[in-house]
C-alpha cells in the first residue's frame, strides 16, 4: 500500500514536470542547454550579450490587441500569435540571429515583466508615457500616423456627434486602459469629466460603452473600428481626436531599464523598418487578417 | 445574440474545449499536490511542538489572508529569482496555486482530524499504541470520511480560482474567452459560452460529491 502510494506520487510528479514544461516545451529544453553553457562561458556583461549567448529572445505581449498582436486559434504554439508587432519581433530576432519566443501576458503583467527584468522586451503597441520612460528603456517610435489622428474615442452610435472635442466630455463617463497612453490623454487633455474608469484591457472599455456602463472609451482608432465593425450600436466619435506630442509620438518597444546596448541594437533595426515603410505594410496586412477571424 | 453564440461556438469550440481541459488539469494538479502539502501542514499544526505549530499557523493565516491574485504575481516574479534553474511561467503559477490551496486544505484536514471522537484516541492510548500508530490506523481512516467531501469542494473552488491565472496566460478557460473575444470582438456571447461551461462543470461536480457523501454515510 505504501509503495503504491509512493509510485502514484512519483508518477504525478513526473506528470507535473512534463505538464509544466509542456506549456513551453522549447523553453524547457533550451533552459537545460543554456544552464550547461553558463558554467563554461563567461558571465554576460549585459542583456544583449546574454541573449546572444542563450540563443533566443523572449518578447512579452498582450495578444488581445488586433491588428498589432492577436491570436489565430486555428494555429498551434508560437505560430498562433500573429499581427504587425509579432512580424516585427520576428524581424528583430532574425536580425539578431537568435530564436524568438513569444510570452503572452495581460497588459499590466507585460509592463511589470519588463520593469522587473523578467523578459527581454515588450512589443505590445506601447506608446510613450513619462511614467513608462521612467520605469524602462523605450526604443524609438516605429509607427507614426501622418495625419496624427491615431487616438479618439469609441461611443454608442447615437452619441457619434456629441463629442466634437475633449471639452465636450464634461458630463461623460470615460474609460481607458490602466497604465496606458490613453489614460494619460484623459489626465492631460480632458479638462472635465463626470467619472474616469480604468480597465486592464481596452476591449473591456469597449464593452462598457456598449453596455451603457461608460460613455466614451479612449482608444487607438484602428482597433476601435475593428470592434465597431463586429458590434452594431457603437462607433468612433466624429471630431474628437487626441493630440500626441510630436516629441513623444510613435509606438515603441519596452526594454528593461539600463540595457543601453540592447536598446541601441533595437533602435538600429527600427530605423531600417521605418525607412523602408515595412511596418506600415504589416499593419495594413494584419488589419485585413484580423477581419477574417470574426464570425460575421 | 443566440445567433452570435452559435457562430462563435461553431468556429471556436475547440478553443473553449482546450481551455476546459486546461482548467480541469490545473485544478486537479493543484488539489492533488495541495492535499499532500496540506496534510503535512495540518499534521505540523497539530503537533505538540510550539515552533511547528507557530510556523504553520503563520503559513495558513498569511496565505488565507492575502488575495490569490497577489500571490500569483508574487510567485510569478520571485520564484524564478530564488530558484537556481529556469522555470516556466506555468510552473510558477502552478506552485502558487498549490501553496494557496494547501493552506485551505490544511484547515480542512485539521478540522477533519479533530472531529474524530476523543474516545477513539483514549481507546488507542489504553491499548498502548504509539502516537504515529494511532494516527495512521485509528484517527486518519475515520478522518478521511470527514475530509473527502470537503476536498471535492476544494476542487470545485479551484476550477473557478484558476480563472485568475488567465492574467499569465496559462491556457485555461478564461484565457479562451479572452482569445476568442479579442479576435471576434464579441464579448458577451463568448462570456456566455464560458459561463455555461464553468457552470455545467461545477454543477455536475457538486452533484457528484453529494452522491458520494451519501454513499459514505451508508457505512456509518
Amino acid at each position: 500500500m505504501k509503495k503504491r502510494s509512493i509510485a502514484i506520487l512519483a508518477a504525478a510528479m513526473t506528470a507535473l514536470c512534463l505538464g509544466a514544461c509542456g506549456g513551453s516545451t522549447t523553453a524547457g529544453s533550451t533552459a537545460a542547454g543554456s544552464a550547461a553553457g553558463d558554467t563554461t562561458a563567461a558571465k554576460p556583461a549585459n542583456r544583449l550579450e546574454e541573449i546572444m549567448q542563450r540563443g533566443y529572445i523572449e518578447v512579452a505581449t498582450e495578444p488581445y490587441f488586433a491588428p498589432n498582436e492577436f491570436i489565430d486559434s486555428s494555429k498551434q504554439g508560437d505560430e498562433q500569435y500573429v499581427g504587425s508587432d509579432i512580424e516585427m519581433a520576428k524581424y528583430i530576432a532574425d536580425k539578431m540571429g537568435v530564436e524568438l519566443k513569444i510570452v503572452p501576458l495581460e497588459f499590466a503583467a507585460v509592463l511589470s515583466s519588463i520593469t522587473e527584468g523578467k523578459y527581454d522586451m515588450a512589443i505590445s503597441a506601447l506608446a510613450y508615457t513619462p511614467a513608462r520612460a521612467e520605469a524602462m528603456n523605450l526604443s524609438k517610435g516605429y509607427r507614426f500616423d501622418a495625419e496624427a489622428d491615431m487616438y479618439g474615442v469609441l461611443v454608442r452610435s447615437e452619441n457619434v456627434d456629441k463629442y466634437p472635442d475633449p471639452a465636450a466630455l464634461a458630463d461623460a463617463v470615460i474609460v481607458a486602459q490602466s497604465g496606458s497612453l490613453q489614460e494619460m490623454f484623459v489626465n492631460d487633455q480632458v479638462p472635465k469629466y463626470k467619472e474616469f474608469k480604468r480597465v486592464s484591457a481596452t476591449t473591456d472599455g469597449f464593452l462598457m460603452v456598449q453596455e451603457n456602463k461608460a460613455d466614451a472609451a479612449v482608444t487607438e482608432i484602428t482597433t476601435a473600428e475593428l470592434f465597431a465593425a463586429a458590434n452594431p450600436g457603437v462607433s468612433v466619435a466624429n471630431g474628437l481626436r487626441f493630440t500626441v506630442d510630436p516629441e513623444t509620438q510613435g509606438t515603441r518597444i519596452g526594454i528593461p531599464k539600463g540595457e543601453t546596448e540592447l536598446t541601441d541594437k533595437v533602435n538600429e533595426i527600427i530605423d531600417e523598418l521605418v525607412a523602408s515603410g515595412q511596418y506600415d505594410k504589416w499593419y495594413e496586412e494584419y488589419s485585413e487578417y484580423a477581419k477574417t477571424l470574426g464570425v460575421n | 445574440m443566440i445567433e452570435n453564440i452559435m457562430k462563435i461556438w461553431n468556429r471556436y469550440y475547440f478553443v473553449f474545449l482546450q481551455g476546459l481541459g486546461g482548467t480541469l488539469w490545473l485544478a486537479a494538479i493543484t488539489v492533488f499536490f495541495g492535499t499532500i502539502l496540506g496534510t503535512v501542514v495540518a499534521l505540523m499544526r497539530l503537533s505538540k511542538s510550539k515552533l511547528l505549530h507557530g510556523i504553520t499557523a503563520a503559513y495558513i493565516e498569511i496565505l488565507r489572508g492575502t488575495p490569490i491574485l497577489l500571490q500569483l504575481y508574487f510567485f510569478w516574479l520571485l520564484l524564478p529569482k530564488v530558484l537556481p534553474v529556469r522555470v516556466s511561467d506555468t510552473f510558477c503559477i502552478i506552485v502558487a496555486l498549490i501553496v494557496n490551496s494547501s493552506s485551505y486544505v490544511a484547515e480542512v484536514i485539521r478540522a477533519g482530524i479533530q472531529a474524530v471522537d476523543k474516545g477513539q484516541t483514549e481507546a488507542a492510548k489504553s491499548l498502548g499504541m504509539s502516537d504515529a500508530h494511532m494516527m495512521r490506523y485509528i484517527i486518519l481512516p475515520q478522518a478521511v470520511k470527514n475530509i473527502l467531501p470537503a476536498l471535492g469542494n476544494e476542487f470545485i473552488v479551484m476550477v473557478k480560482e484558476t480563472s485568475l491565472a488567465s492574467v499569465f496566460f496559462v491556457g485555461e478557460l478564461m484565457t479562451s474567452y479572452k482569445t476568442v473575444q479579442s479576435t471576434t470582438f464579441l464579448a458577451i456571447p463568448s462570456l456566455t459560452i464560458v459561463g455555461l461551461i464553468y457552470f455545467l462543470v461545477t454543477f455536475t461536480l457538486s452533484k457528484g460529491i453529494k452522491f458520494f457523501e451519501g454513499r459514505m454515510r451508508v457505512s456509518d
